[in-house]
């Protein structure tokens, strides 16, 4: 993941520095853009406190990245894999703004969308012993022995509140040492990690993606005369935005279960890719100059 | 009555269904082309043989999806959702603010280990704990042997922030509809018009500008190529002349960057070919001296036109002036950087670059192309929802960070050597209990 993401960054650098502009012009670049910001996001998020024990996301991130290398590389004929010169209507300092965030919070939404779906597959596979089994060993592919190393003792509280158990340890002779607690992962843990690893990359690529709206809303109202002119994209962000809105409320409702939630949160990952890809290839509006205008 | 409706309006499966209908919605209106005209449903919607086996034109027309973001019953659930986001932030988001507010000491053990996170560590002091979390930018309260910290408040007020941000949003594109006005021209390059013949389309209750009697002088419209041929950017030199002929403004204006004057908004956004100057000389009566003349021919569209692809604009110059009229010379262009020659019987005579100065001989007439002149593509507006609409953008961009902040509360007592902590945190779950492990972890143990 460290590697895809070192040379993803030096490819796109390089074609910056060949082209004169922000190398996000035209699809190639943007799905190389796209590809580089989901192994970043995730590096950022799996590395974070609390969350580098798993390597369920990764299973899904990382091939869903490279899928994304080898989709811009094979699939996109050779001319539209140049770097191109801009059409006017893109020379501007807003491009920068606009469509860098625009594909970090794609980027961002994504990983939260497979979390989703990690959270779905993990609770689908609970009643299932092999795929239990085969989830949990790679769950603890990258994790060091489960629970977190602790130097103080481990409290477990029954339902009344009164304290039922102490397992005592010496901690001042193993301060920081090897001594772990035997590792409670189940099921039930890797899906309450999933669930909040999705609740805060969606929340973070919610923020951005409203973030890329406005701007590009303000951008459009400077250069167009129209802040919102209902064009294919900024309709399909608005449908990325609303059913995102829809995954974060849901999680407030009483009746919906987690699932429920995360079933949204997973339904996400379709609709980026449909605004993210498929308005390009109807190649209508305002934003079909990465498919089209420079070919 | 009055409460009822508040509380079903806050309802969020309510809202939560209005999203997902908006989202359906605005879906099909991407799938469905938008504000084409009647023929062209009539034939791309065939009654017979129907989309899916049942969307047909009628049904198109009649449901109003061929402008379905203007439709009635679109605008209305937009208008129930900002109800719904109104009735929300009162009935829900207010009381959960104050309740969040309002913080107290808890001092039963019990309760605090019945919180989310929850330890208890011997040997150990409350004083360092409490140190420990300030450092980390908790405000931390201490009272006797209870102690309460927490920090990240502002993101429980920031969602209502959001809420009240969209509402501005919402009410600004409403104003800015109902308000505001706004057309294009078409301008030839050297020629002026009136700033009220630009802004055709409003509602009743938009009303004119003062500037709308000015009129706008095109001075110069000129585009800027590669090296490649392809446009790079299109300037128009605009002036703002008032009724009594006194410049009030000029500006070069391109895409990107517009010109202001009086609430008006002007701005770059298309441009086509008008006229095309050719000098024509032909053999006098004598067989040897020439006769030159100079024509200005207005050149017309040929867009979607005998078979035309693209944007190609053409002019005809008739042999002859006397006679007959309909034999002549085809001029056709793409751009300003050459015009195609044909012949009167429709043969390919030859290309020439605009000024040129290099004569074409068609028919026996030698020609000689001079300025291409074009006409400067206007779009004006009058948005008086503009200043609403970016205060709503401000606020959610502030607003929408600031929700990313987890309200985390802990709560602590002091039992004999040993303290019990509780904590709970509404969104960082798992940095949140990284970050209370980290702070135990650190706290010194007393072994006497």
């Amino acid at each position: 993941m460290y590697v895809g993401n070192a040379s993803l960054f030096g490819l796109l650098a390089a074609r910056w520095i060949e082209s004169g502009h922000f190398p996000l012009s035209n699809m190639y670049e943007s799905l190389l853009f796209l590809a580089w910001g989901i192994t970043a996001v995730h590096l950022v998020v799996t590395e974070r406190d609390g969350f580098s024990e798993s390597a369920i996301p990764g299973a899904l991130a990382g091939p869903t990245a490279a899928l994304t290398v080898a989709g811009a590389t094979l699939a996109l004929p050779a001319e539209l894999q140049r770097a191109t010169a801009l059409v006017p209507a893109l020379k501007s300092n807003w491009l920068m703004m606009h469509v860098s965030v625009m594909m970090l919070s794609y980027a961002t939404l994504l990983v939260g969308s497979l979390s989703c779906v990690s959270y779905l597959v993990v609770d689908a596979s609970q009643d299932w012993a092999a795929a239990k089994g085969a989830l949990e060993k790679l769950d603890k592919m990258v994790s060091n022995d489960g629970e977190r190393v602790r130097n103080r003792p481990k409290v477990s509280v029954a339902a009344d509140g009164e304290t039922v158990a102490v397992e005592t340890m010496n901690a001042s002779e193993d301060y920081g040492g090897e001594l772990a607690i035997e590792a409670t992962r189940d099921g039930e843990r890797i899906l309450t990690e999933m669930d909040n690893l999705a609740y805060r990359c969606l929340g973070a690529g919610f923020t951005l993606l409203t973030a890329g709206l406005v701007s590009g809303a303000v951008w459009a109202n400077e250069a167009w005369g129209s802040y919102w002119s209902w064009d294919p994209k900024e309709t399909w962000a608005l449908i990325t935005w609303l059913v995102y809105a829809t995954y974060l409320h849901s999680r407030l409702v009483a009746g919906w279960s987690k699932k429920d939630s995360c079933a949204v949160g997973a339904a996400g990952f379709l609709v980026v890719w449909v605004c993210y890809v498929g308005v390009n290839l109807w190649g209508v509006g305002l934003h079909s100059y990465g498919w089209f205008a420079n070919k | 009555m009055g409460k009822k409706t508040l509380k079903s309006l806050s309802s969020l499966p309510l809202a939560i269904g209005e999203l997902l209908v908006i989202a359906g919605f605005s879906a099909l209106g991407t799938v469905i082309e938008q504000n084409k005209s009647f023929a062209w449903y009539v034939e791309n919607y065939p009654t017979e043989n129907k989309s899916l086996g049942f969307i047909d034109f009628p049904l198109i027309l009649d449901l109003g999806l061929d402008h379905i973001y203007t439709t009635w019953y679109f605008l209305g659930l937009l208008g129930l959702l900002g109800a719904s986001l109104t009735a929300c932030t009162v009935t829900r988001q207010w009381p959960v603010w104050k309740v969040s507010a309002k913080w107290k000491f808890l001092d039963r053990r019990a309760t605090l280990l019945a919180m989310e996170e929850a330890e208890s560590v011997p040997r150990a002091r409350l004083s360092d704990f409490s140190d420990l979390l300030a450092d980390r930018g908790y405000q931390v309260f201490i009272k006797g042997k209870k102690m309460y910290a927490f920090k990240g408040l502002i993101g429980r007020l920031a969602p209502i922030g959001v809420h009240a941000a969209l509402l501005f949003t919402l009410g600004g594109a409403a104003y800015s509809g109902l308000g505001g006005l706004s057309g294009s021209v078409m301008v030839p390059d050297g020629s002026s018009f009136e700033i009220a013949s630009g802004l055709t389309r409003g509602s009743l209750l938009s009303s004119m500008p003062g500037i709308a009697k000015s009129s706008v002088q095109v001075n110069d419209f000129t585009i800027d190529y590669l090296p490649n041929g392809q446009v790079s950017q299109f300037y128009s030199d605009l002036s703002v002349v008032d009724p009594n002929g006194k410049e009030m403004s000029r500006k070069t204006i391109s895409v990107n960057v517009p010109l202001r004057a009086g609430g008006v908004t002007m701005y770059q956004t298309d441009w086509a070919l008008s006229s095309m100057q050719v000098t024509v000389a032909k053999p006098g009566a004598d067989g040897e001296t020439e006769t030159e003349n100079t024509y200005v021919l207005p050149m017309a569209s040929l867009e979607g036109k005998g078979g035309f692809q693209g944007r190609i604009w053409g002019t005809f110059l008739p042999l002859s002036f006397d006679d007959d009229q309909r034999r002549g010379i085809s001029l056709v262009a793409r751009d300003f950087q050459s015009v195609a020659i044909y012949d009167s019987k429709g043969a390919f005579a030859g290309v020439r670059r605009p000024e040129s100065k290099k004569p074409i001989v068609v028919d026996g007439i030698k020609l000689m192309l001079g300025d291409v002149k074009g006409s400067t593509g206007l779009e004006l507006k009058t948005d008086p929802g503009v200043p609403l609409v970016y205060a709503g953008f401000a606020g959610l961009m502030v607003t929408s960070f600031l929700s990313l902040l987890s309200h985390s509360q802990i709560w602590a007592i002091q039992e004999e050597t040993a303290i019990v902590v509780g904590g709970k945190t509404n969104r960082a779950k798992e940095e949140f209990r990284t970050e209370l492990d980290e702070v135990l972890n650190s706290v010194p143990e007393y072994v006497d």
